[in-house]
């Protein structure tokens, strides 16, 4: 059962990166407002991420 | 019905991989560490999936619209891996008769280091760095997971004993303690919360699963993971407090039995399981001082004929007694295997190869320090790769090990990461400046 559905969660979440991986080989403003896609970015500087804290 | 799952998601990853070979390789890195045919019991579990996506990213590499605009930036770690790669083929060639897997981990190596050298291809910027050290966390943690997981739900009881990938316990333990700086990296510059609290309690529970497999070299290994973490890391308070919970985690949720086990690392000399590993370590020097430039072959210490024949050669350990075993064991150490194996000069390329990954995070650490706005997270992904080496160069003293695909991964990550901060504007036509 707890296997089962880690690789569920897991499968789903490599869909996502795929995406992820996907839309970073396209021109950007394509994918612009994508913000399921977005949860997986990463903040790009150090203190981007001390703002959000 | 799990087979039936797996199957639905191949074929919605197909198409995204047959249209972007960057996602093929990803795929092709993520299935071979998840190793998830060994979850399944059906149709799916003799499909060669990482030769698939493997097969993919070759042919869509040969099509000039899909290879994209980027250079590829070699440095000295291609030509180390090259290098080996030859040195392994003429080992294998001149190795002793009657290795039952001279070929097969020869083949295992090409496929590794082919992976290696096709990811300055595609990983050439942050965010495709950032991506694959997602899928290398996933790739691993899955393991962690599961083991984690049933580990509480035992409340301790429950022994890891890993995939039959991995080996044993010992071996799995590594493995999963590689990834977890990763973890720490995604935890600190994902931009999402969501992700970063799912990451914190993966981080954990990967953590009780490294307790459930009972491993003392992965005592170790945590020791020196968590020293060289704090001693790098920019926040040494948030680090030792990360530490004490661990620690606590420890106290409160292994059992007397794992305690009794670390107990005996005090007494190694004593012990059977280490002597052995002594054992196995005289052997595989000598059959180096014979063969010095190529070794005997892959695992040729555990053929029973080279066994018998260096069965009381001492090699470079005369000075310690040790049992006799009667039984051909593994070498149980990434140097001595390589060196058994691969000789002196296939032990020299395997040292060359670490010693990189450990050049290129000094060299991005003293790069990055002087852009540190810019480029933090170089310095904190080099200091999680540097981590992730120190478990495999401490914890790998005694496994054999030195052909697990990760550690190679992570080499690798280490220069690309390198010649992305090195060369932005060069080799990302997509970002300039950032990736």
């Amino acid at each position: 059962m707890i296997e089962g559905l880690l690789m569920l969660a897991m499968l789903v979440f490599v869909f996502f990166l795929l995406l992820q991986a996907k839309r970073l080989s396209s021109p950007k403003k394509k994918h612009k407002d994508n913000r399921l896609l977005a949860i997986f970015d990463f903040n790009l500087t150090i203190d981007s991420v001390k703002k959000e804290q | 019905m799990r087979d039936m799952v797996v199957a639905l998601f191949v074929l919605a990853f197909l198409p995204v991989a047959l249209s972007n070979p960057f996602a093929a390789f990803l795929l092709w890195t993520w299935v071979g560490l998840v190793a998830i045919h060994s979850y399944l019991y059906g149709f799916m579990r003799g499909i060669p999936l990482a030769q698939i996506f493997a097969m993919i990213t070759l042919v869509l590499l040969l099509i000039p619209s899909m290879r994209g605009k980027a250079q590829y930036k070699s440095g000295g770690l291609v030509v180390i891996l090259v290098m080996i790669v030859l040195h392994g083929l003429l080992s294998a060639v001149l190795a002793y008769p009657g290795l039952d897997r001279n070929w097969e981990l020869f083949s295992n190596m090409v496929k590794t280091i082919l992976l290696c050298l096709l990811m300055p291809m595609f990983v050439y910027s942050r965010r495709r760095i950032n991506l694959y050290v997602m899928l290398l966390s996933v790739g691993v943690c899955f393991h962690g997971m599961l083991d984690g997981l049933k580990y509480l739900a035992s409340a301790g009881s429950h022994n890891a004993a890993g995939i039959q990938k991995f080996g044993d316990n010992n071996h799995y333990a590594m493995v999963l303690l590689m990834g977890m700086p990763f973890l720490i990296y995604i935890y600190r510059f994902s931009a999402h919360r969501l992700v970063r609290l799912a990451t914190a309690g993966v981080f954990i529970i990967t953590f009780l699963a490294v307790l459930a497999t009972n491993s003392r070299g992965a005592l170790i290994s945590v020791v020196a993971m968590g020293v060289w973490i704090i001693l790098l890391g920019k926040r040494k308070i948030a680090g030792l407090v990360m530490a004490a919970i661990l620690a606590t985690l420890v106290v409160q949720l292994a059992p007397a039995k794992w305690f009794e086990r670390m107990d005996t690392i005090k007494t190694a000399e004593k012990d059977d399981s280490f002597m052995g590993r002594v054992t196995a370590w005289k052997r595989a020097s000598a059959i180096a001082l014979q063969n010095p430039v190529f070794g005997g072959g892959y695992h040729a210490g555990q053929a029973p004929s080279i066994y018998e024949e260096f069965r009381y050669k001492p090699g470079l350990l005369g000075f310690v007694d040790t049992p006799d075993t009667g039984y051909a064991a593994a070498s149980h150490s990434i140097y001595f295997e390589v060196l058994g194996d691969l000789g002196f000069v296939g032990l020299f390329l395997f040292m060359a190869a670490i010693i990189s990954a450990f050049h290129n995070w000094w060299r991005i650490r003293r790069l990055a320090s002087s852009r540190p706005q810019e480029l933090g997270w170089a310095i904190e992904l080099a200091n999680m790769g540097g981590a992730s080496m120190v478990v495999f160069v401490i914890g790998g003293a005694a496994l054999s090990a030195a052909y697990f695909e990760l550690p190679y991964y992570v080499m690798m990550l280490m220069q690309v990461l390198w010649t992305t901060v090195r060369f932005p504007q060069e080799i990302d036509p997509l970002a300039p400046g950032k990736g």
